[in-house]
């Protein structure tokens, strides 16, 4: 609309101009005139972008006989108008259809990039909107990752058993709360940092597998064998922690004998080689369900690629067996 | 003289809350204690108590299941840490729970309703409502991730991901990864329904394929289609059925 009303006053200036320059007929006739050419023009390149395809080739090439055929279609309205039929006949009709193609080609070459530049806008738009979401997702995934670290259901049990303990056994209490605070003050590390060596990651579960051996009683036992040029290897977060919660959650707490949790590392050619395996229920029906291993798994093809595997397997002598193999 | 029993898979819980009991509820009796959800079903039913505290996560049965089962009458209160979903169903039903860690206050509340009102039981319908919500994983199945495979004498777990291809074989379906065939007793057509539409292909009345792991769609000679794959040197044959999956766009 507003593109309209500009049209039709750049047209009588168009008109103006004409008659000011000489060109012959009246100020009258020559805004008439003008307006006729100009928005005829006008109005076929607007068809002519509504039915030619964005971005196509046939766009350009349509504009200059749509101005042409706009030209001559505004110069028949105008005779019609002004009732000056000669003028059709005369000389004055190619200086006029020669003016409307210059000017309509003007009007159409600005018209055809400022819609280049829309679509410029747009797409740049679409890559922000990319971009701001896989930030998003980013955070997201850190977010998580620090959830997954402190389960709810961990802290408040361990609380639970803090809070008997004090009264019943103020020894073990102290102890309990120690392995808290170790095992709080590790996942904070390790979720801040993206450094950080297998030693950490180890004193980490050995902080987790201290208070679920106080709270499980004699049901749990445990051990963590590495040695120390091992545990100096730098090590990511979050990739050993799920397979030993894993071991408690789905292998130990739910079997009524409860069981035992051995972590191994290792060295092995070029590669560093973990291993948690438990002695407790075996792979759940469904499999997988709620391990958190897609993430496991998701964190190792983006830090290692194909360099890395994780081999998740039932025991021949009864529980799970879960082998990760890093490069190192 | 009202009697009790305590369940919990967390020895120092049940020694805590025999202790708070003991100093709120003189009166009561703890005539035994559990450390899993079967122990538990089998001693309210031999001794029946009045009352049973019963851990919600427990190994053998949960604290729902045993509720469940019980064929005695005995007034239960639920003890849960963190379930949300039980939590939210035990307000709207009314059901006597604690959250741990216990407070002295919440202890004091529970123990003053279970004295002055009567020994209920719950009824079975409220018992199967709270068992779904409980037992139900709050997001829905969605596709299968994960699959419990035989490779020689182990049984493993193999991300769908992993799979370059399913293919049928007489009783068993092989599981072809990159470097391991391994075997599973679920048939193709059932495992069609189970796996995501979009990444596993059926492609052949036999085979299964994972669309990531395709190399490249040939024509042969004799104008047959077979796929390449990423990291298997063998072909599959696509039948002529399910040919158009590869027509050129």
């Amino acid at each position: 609309m507003f593109l309209y009303l500009g049209m039709a006053s750049g047209n009588a200036l168009i008109g103006l101009l004409l008659t000011v320059v000489g060109f012959g007929g009246s100020l009258g006739q020559n805004v008439v005139y003008s307006e006729c050419i100009g928005l005829s023009i006008c109005g076929l390149l607007h068809a002519v972008f509504a039915a030619a395809p964005r971005g196509g080739r046939l766009r350009p090439l349509l504009i200059l006989p749509a101005a042409a055929l706009g030209g001559l279609v505004g110069q028949i309205l105008g005779s019609l108008i002004t009732r000056t039929g000669s003028h059709l006949v005369s000389g004055v009709f190619l200086r006029s259809e020669f003016i409307g193609l210059f000017f309509g080609g003007i009007g159409a070459i600005g018209f055809y990039f400022r819609e280049r530049y829309w679509d410029l806008e747009a797409e740049l738009k679409a890559r922000e909107v990319l971009r701001l979401e896989a930030e998003k997702r980013g955070v997201e995934a850190q977010l998580k990752m620090l959830q997954a670290q402190i389960e709810p259901h961990f802290l408040f049990n361990t609380l639970a058993n803090l809070a008997g303990l004090i009264e019943s056994d103020p020894k073990l209490a102290s102890r309990l709360l120690e392995a808290l605070n170790r095992y709080l003050r590790a996942s904070l590390r390790r979720t801040r940092a993206e450094g950080g060596t297998l030693g950490d990651e180890l004193d980490l579960l050995e902080a987790y597998l201290e208070i679920f051996k106080i709270r499980l009683g004699p049901r749990l036992d445990y051990s963590i064998s590495a040695a120390p040029p091992v545990r100096a290897l730098p090590f990511p977060p979050m990739l050993l922690q799920p397979l030993v919660e894993n071991a408690i959650r789905h292998g130990i707490e739910p079997q009524v004998a409860g069981g035992r949790v051995r972590i191994a590392a290792a060295r092995a050619g070029g590669a560093l080689e973990l291993t948690v395996r438990d002695t407790g229920r075996g792979l759940g029906d469904p499999p997988g369900a709620g391990l958190g291993l897609d993430n496991v798994r998701a964190r190792l093809a983006a830090l290692f690629g194909d360099a890395a595997t994780l081999e998740i397997a039932e025991h021949p002598e009864g529980g799970v067996q879960a082998s990760l193999s890093l490069p190192a | 003289m009202s009697t009790a029993l305590l369940a919990d898979d967390e020895p120092n819980l049940v020694t805590h809350l025999a202790q708070r009991l003991a100093r709120l509820w003189p009166e009561l009796e703890v005539l035994a204690t559990a450390g899993n959800g079967l122990e538990a079903l089998e001693r309210i039913q031999t001794l029946r108590p009045d009352v049973a505290f019963l851990d919600i996560r427990m190994p053998g049965l949960s604290g729902l299941e045993v509720a469940a089962r019980l064929t005695v009458p005995c007034r239960l209160v639920f003890v849960t840490a963190y379930d949300q979903f039980a939590v939210e169903a035990f307000e709207r039903e009314a059901v006597d729970y604690l959250l741990k860690p216990v407070t002295d206050e919440r202890l004091a509340r529970t123990v003053e309703r279970l004295r002055t009102s009567q020994a209920a039981q719950l009824p079975e319908p409220l018992l199967a409502r709270l068992r779904d919500l409980i037992s139900a994983t709050p997001a829905a199945p969605g596709p299968l991730r994960w699959i419990k495979a035989q490779a020689g004498q182990v049984v493993r777990l193999v991300g769908v991901d992993e799979v370059c291809y399913f293919q049928a074989s007489d009783k068993y379906t092989t599981v072809v990864t990159r470097d391991s065939e391994l075997l599973i007793r679920t048939p193709i057509k059932d495992l069609i329904d189970q796996l995501d539409p979009a990444q596993f292909w059926q492609i052949h009345r036999s085979t299964l394929v994972n669309v990531r792991q395709i190399a490249a769609a040939r024509h042969d000679a004799m104008g047959r289609l077979t796929l390449q794959l990423k990291h298997r040197p063998e072909s599959l044959p696509v039948s002529r059925n399910f040919a158009h999956l590869f027509r050129q766009m």
